[in-house]
């Protein structure tokens, strides 16, 4: 049997299972015992009933023997015990017999009461109940109780009136009231067990309390939420488990930690000599006479610059996944906007000229890694002017929302598609690295953001825009 | 101008040495912020070229402390550090600009040029001066409408009076903005090169003030 994945249902279950059989256990023995002492009672009515009906036989006998002349009907005292009560020494019973003890037959009216034979000692039956008739007797005689298919029987035997009786009950009375006992006794367990289970069940969903709120801290927080778990008031159960859990949080933040100390420093590391080679062949370009050394000083600048703008682009998405894109302190986005807007200006004042930009006149504060904006913003601009042709717009919302769009033909839905897929390019891509869009996406997805494109723009016919709504 | 690189980089300090000397300015190149400490010490520069990781510490925090001890001199920050919130530490440090590495040369003379224009209190490139136009990005001086060609010593010297118009200037003022063309300056070479710029500029345009040195006269 497998058990249900559910710990309160797991334990309910196991609970309520253990308590079943307890209580059966229980209520079997119970049963067994009462049945015992049912048994020594029943046996005791068997006795009694014997006692009672013998005089009668006897007297039955005695009538029977009169009637053929060999009994006298004087009364006698009873002397206390039971052979003198069955045998006066006179030879006649006292008090006189009611004359309805005569009515034997009437007892068979009832199929489960007591029958009974009265046999002399050499065993023939001298009286007897119809019912009794089917009765398998012992073949000997002796007094006591003995149990024969279906009947239990008490034999009491009267020595000195050479007579034994034996009562019989029928075994099924026993066994019905011993089923009805059993019956009686497990009744309350059919009703208690529902209500113990969900009791049970309630308990335990309350008892699990702790342990849904931890499963509903970790549920709650983002993919960049890195905070260790507050362990105040934890259930000394779940403390381990949230050490552990913090301790994993501590690794993984230490190794995002290094990861983007690895790619700042890398970016640093490569930057210069990058930076360091491009100005010598700018150099070479600028004091060389000779068309063929400056040509090839080009041809080195500009493969230099491609390598760079692929580092950087490498970098930035090795920064985009492997930091933390929410920050405490809140910052300005226009702020960071102007600075981007300015070192574009200044790189290509050209393009610079191309740009509208919308931005509300109240600070626009948010929890996003000012780098990550700048990096998303960055990209979403010069994808825009990699493959939009004339005017681009920019616009930020006083919500936060931020839009770069640009006129070109619409893109095929698949290829609009396939534009957040890493190292995805337009048909237009000329240097492009393909990794813009790509770290986009990148970073909007690990800020817990939006990022949607369009092409053509919304309600128009030509262009692409990307949103991003963070 | 007199302008400091604070460059580690071997490769690219060269190249940038070059650039800045070819645009007719003096340098002195420091490779570590010990250096950079001494000769800002001894000399005064007309703006720094400062790298932020230096061999021996963090480029803010030598611009911190120049900041501190009170030297305004023009500040362009020149680091592989590319991230807006670096960016905004450095501008928040004293830095006038900031250019990421890599950087194209060209840029880097165009800033250089922009920020001393900002200090000079004129930001404009083109500068009208009674009947002379100077446009200072391409060193271009035209008179009454007519180029007039000026050797890149004259255009040094001339640069150097437009940066502080009307002001005197003292003959080792003018020495240190030819100091990158003549490694030893002679006796009267200031007094040549003036001669020089006043038959091309007009006779008066720089007036000699005996014994203390020259000024441009702005009228």
């Amino acid at each position: 049997m497998t058990l249900p994945h559910s710990l309160g249902l797991r334990i309910a279950l196991l609970i309520g299972a253990g308590i079943t059989v307890l209580w059966l256990v229980a209520a079997i023995v119970t049963a067994g015992l009462m049945s015992h002492e049912m048994n020594s009672v029943f046996d005791r009515e068997l006795s009694a009933t014997a006692q009672r009906i013998l005089p009668f036989a006897l007297r039955e006998q005695r009538l029977r023997a009169r009637n053929d002349g060999t009994e006298t009907d004087e009364p006698s005292r009873p002397k206390g015990t039971r052979d003198e009560v069955l045998t006066p020494p006179n030879g006649r019973l006292w008090p006189p017999p009611p004359p309805e003890s005569r009515a034997i037959a009437r007892l068979d009216e009832r199929p489960d009461t007591v029958e009974f034979v009265v046999r002399n000692q050499a065993g023939e039956v001298l009286l007897q109940t119809d019912g009794s008739k089917t009765i398998t007797l012992p073949a000997r005689i002796g007094a006591g109780y003995v149990t024969v298919p279906g009947y239990r029987l008490y034999t009491d035997i009267s020595r000195r009136a050479g007579l034994s009786i034996t009562v019989a009950e029928p075994l099924d009375h026993r066994q019905s009231v011993r089923r009805n006992m059993i019956v009686l006794l497990s009744l309350p367990l059919l009703i208690a067990l529902p209500f113990g289970l969900s009791g049970i069940f309630l308990a335990v969903r309350r008892a699990l309390n702790p342990v849904r709120s931890l499963e509903r801290a970790l549920a709650r927080r983002g993919p960049q939420n890195l905070d260790p778990l507050a362990s105040d008031g934890m259930v000394t159960e779940l403390r381990p488990i949230a050490a552990g859990i913090n301790g994993l949080i501590n690794r993984l933040r230490s190794a995002f930690e290094s990861e983007r100390s690895f790619a700042s420093n890398a970016a640093h590391e490569m930057r210069t000599p990058v930076a360091g080679a491009i100005a010598q062949a700018q150099r070479l370009r600028a004091e060389s006479k000779d068309p063929v050394a400056i040509a090839r000083a080009l041809e080195i600048e500009s493969g230099l610059k491609r390598l760079s703008r692929l580092s950087e682009k490498l970098m930035q998405m090795a920064r985009a996944e492997g930091a933390r894109l929410r920050v405490e302190e809140k910052t300005d986005l226009r702020m960071i906007l102007d600075i981007l807007l300015d070192d574009m200006r200044r790189a290509d004042p050209q393009f610079a000229a191309a740009i509208t930009v919308e931005r509300p006149a109240t600070p626009v504060m948010s929890d996003l890694d000012p780098d990550a904006f700048a990096i998303l913003a960055r990209n979403l601009i010069e994808n825009a002017r990699k493959h939009g042709q004339g005017e681009i717009g920019i616009a930020l919302q006083p919500d936060g929302r931020f839009s770069v769009q640009n006129d070109c033909a619409p893109l095929p839905a698949d290829q609009l598609a396939r534009m957040s897929d890493r190292f995805a390019r337009g048909d237009g891509a000329g240097d492009g690295t393909g990794l813009g869009l790509a770290i986009a996406h990148v970073i909007a997805e690990r800020a817990g953001a939006d990022l949607s494109l369009y092409s053509p723009i919304p309600d128009q016919k030509r262009g692409f825009m990307a949103i991003f709504s963070g | 101008m007199r302008i400091l690189l604070i460059e580690d980089d071997k490769s690219l300090g060269s190249a940038v040495s070059d650039q800045i000397r070819a645009d007719g300015h003096s340098l002195d190149w420091a490779q570590t912020l010990e250096e950079a400490r001494d000769l800002t010490r001894i000399s005064r520069f007309d703006l720094l070229l400062l790298d932020l990781m230096l061999p021996d510490g963090r480029g803010i925090t030598f611009l911190k402390d120049q900041r501190n001890a009170g030297n305004s001199v023009p500040v362009i920050i020149l680091t592989a550090l590319d991230q807006v919130s670096d960016r905004i530490a450095g501008l928040n440090a004293g830095a006038d600009d900031y250019l990421v590495k890599p950087f194209d040369l060209d840029e880097l003379s165009a800033r250089i040029g922009s920020v001393a224009r900002r200090y000079s209190g004129n930001p404009n490139p083109m500068i009208e001066l009674a009947d002379l136009s100077i446009d200072l990005p391409a060193k271009s001086v035209s008179r009454d409408g007519q180029p007039v060609t000026l050797t890149g010593r004259e255009w040094a010297l001339f640069e150097a009076f437009l940066g502080r118009p009307g002001q005197l200037l003292s003959k080792a003022q003018l020495e240190e903005a030819l100091y990158s063309f003549d490694d030893e300056i002679g006796s009267n070479t200031i007094e040549v090169h003036v001669s020089h710029l006043r038959k091309k500029l007009g006779r008066d345009r720089i007036q000699t003030e005996r014994g203390l040195g020259y000024r441009l006269v702005t009228q």
